[in-house]
């Protein structure tokens, strides 16, 4: 019952931010809690792999770069009239070319998973972020797309008749894509292969030896984790109209992990309260001194000592 | 009766020690075979070889005339294999319905069977109890319930004394009793009166290799068996 007011109050202060922004006269909050649900989407997509498969990736600052390069690719082969490769057109329609990020994150995630999956421990931190180096490297060698420089959308993308340039309207746009997202969450936490995931996570000698075939279900948990990555991308490129190549460093993977245990990997809710929670302190402390870093690092180990188990787990909650 | 499972001519090397050499075995169908011998003789390293965790260096383990030699745990488990481990391998963080669910899972059965599988493991009383706070006996007891979820035909059962009080292991004894002439099981146990009480057909397992196999009381007498494993009784 608590964890259920819990939420709708968060939902209602959610649903009600653009016009409290808009009286405090503080418009460019609504930017900023979009972006923090955009992070908040991408470390629950870690989330999947990280708190319910056990898997620490490193890499999935890739997933999410290719997911922002993706529809900034699309997006400018829509403007520009020309297809890409000479083959595929391009589209300046957000669900599109959301689908569009999502598969391509996908299939990148279906590839480097099937090899880094066959590691474990340490080596898998290692090769996931070896592979999001390469990829890194890869866009940043992309001068067709702005190598160093990033690409720059000159719009945000359409959504019906919506005026996406309104910055409360996408504020929203966001908002529905992080409802569904959780929405898609919650439902493999509670299916058969939310189970097995999880068995796999507590002692996967065990799911071995019941026949299960424990690669399979973390690639597909990879695989899901890495378009959930794909999406968050997407949205993120489309709120600044520019796909920087900071999106794919691997200090982004480190920030969606402190995300996770921030707000309790393994839960559904609390990856996107640890964005909010270390999003919400950058900002804030940013203000106070230049050197705000020195004490966000003391202050979130703090925090991870003080609520074990993450924010969503305060007061025994569980997600 | 024809034998369930036959291993032949079984060799497994660890670097410069054979911890398998030239193992000859054959369960029948709904047997109990227990396998004996001192700590280190390569009891366990057999089962995991049987259920493909670990791949033999020669000979050929059949189960019902299949080749399971390039099948992968998973295979074998769909074609009626099934272990417990000497120290409990269950899912902590899960109640004890939920660890059987899993296997049910594994083999797309449906979640309805758990209770079934739990009392016939004497578990249907603590079957929504967290793992975590299951005593070590009552683990043991959950182990065997996973393993029956799976379906087995042949139940590799590792140990399943280990640990527990003699009240547990009469429990368990009795447990394993009502399970007799379902299937076959290959029972690796220390526990001489548990051996005693369920085996039909004894294998003794010494340096890797088995040096005698009989029925009970041809093993309890054979000296080869008191001198290597069972004593002699002199002090």
């Amino acid at each position: 019952m608590r964890k259920l007011i819990a939420s709708a109050i968060g939902l209602a202060l959610l649903l009600a931010w653009p016009f409290i922004a808009e009286k405090m006269g503080a418009p460019a909050l609504i930017s900023l809690f979009t972006r923090m649900m955009i992070l908040g989407l991408a470390a629950s997509a870690l989330n999947i792999a990280l708190g319910f498969g056990g898997l620490v990736s490193l890499g999935h600052a890739a997933f999410y770069g290719i997911g922002a390069y993706a529809i900034g690719i699309s997006t400018t082969h829509a403007i520009s009239g020309l297809p890409f490769l000479g083959l595929l057109p391009g589209s300046d329609q957000l669900l599109v070319n959301v689908l569009v990020a999502m598969l391509v994150s996908g299939c990148a995630a279906a590839i480097i998973g099937a090899l880094a999956l066959r590691t474990s421990g340490i080596q898998f931190i290692m090769i996931t972020l070896a592979f999001a180096q390469m990829i890194f490297f890869l866009f940043l060698a992309l001068k067709a797309y702005g190598g160093d420089d990033g690409l720059t959308m000159r719009r945000r993308n359409g959504l019906f008749d919506l005026n996406m340039r309104d910055d409360a309207t996408f504020f929203y746009v966001t908002l529905g894509f992080l409802l569904v997202w959780l929405a898609i969450c919650a439902r493999v936490l509670h299916s058969r292969f939310g189970l097995l995931l999880g068995g796999i996570r507590q002692n996967e000698r065990r799911m071995q030896a019941v026949g299960v075939n424990t690669f399979r279900v973390k690639w597909i948990a990879f695989i899901i984790s890495g378009m959930g990555a794909g999406l968050a991308g997407a949205l993120m490129a489309n709120l600044g109209r520019f796909v920087s190549l900071d999106l794919m460093h691997w200090t982004t993977s480190g920030e969606l992990l402190i995300m996770c245990v921030l707000g309790g990997s393994g839960t559904i809710v609390g990856p996107v309260l640890g964005a909010f929670a270390l999003m919400g302190l950058e900002a804030t402390l940013n203000t106070w001194t230049e050197h705000w870093q020195a004490i966000l690092g003391p202050l979130l180990v703090l925090m991870v000592l003080a609520f074990k188990g993450g924010l969503a787990r305060i007061g025994g909650r569980k997600s | 009766m024809s034998a369930l499972l036959v291993i032949d001519d079984l060799t497994k090397n660890f670097g410069g020690l054979r911890v398998t050499d030239h193992v000859c075995l054959d369960l029948r169908a709904g047997e109990v075979h227990a396998l004996i011998g001192p700590n280190g003789a390569g009891k366990t390293t057999l089962i995991s070889q049987i259920m493909g965790e670990i791949t033999p260096e020669s000979g050929s383990i059949r189960l019902d005339g299949v080749d399971m030699g390039k099948l992968s745990q998973a295979q074998r488990v769909r074609r009626g294999l099934a272990r417990t481990f000497q120290v409990p391998q269950v899912l902590a963080d899960y109640t004890a319905r939920d660890n059987v669910v899993a296997a049910l899972y594994a083999r797309g059965a449906s979640a309805d069977e758990a209770e079934q599988h739990l009392a016939r493991a004497n578990m249907a009383a603590r079957a929504d109890v967290r793992v975590s706070d299951l005593s070590h006996g009552e683990r043991k007891q959950l182990e065997l319930a996973i393993a029956l979820a799976s379906a087995p035909r042949m139940l590799l059962l590792d140990e399943p004394m280990a640990g527990l009080g003699p009240v547990e292991s009469a429990q368990m004894i009795a447990i394993l009793q009502g399970l007799r002439g379902d299937m076959a099981m290959l029972l690796v146990e220390h526990d001489m009166k548990a051996v005693f009480a369920l085996a039909d057909r004894i294998s003794v397992l010494v340096y890797g290799a088995i040096i005698a196999s009989g029925a009970p009381d041809e093993i309890q007498n054979d000296p080869r068996v008191r001198e290597a494993y069972l004593g002699t009784g002199e002090d």
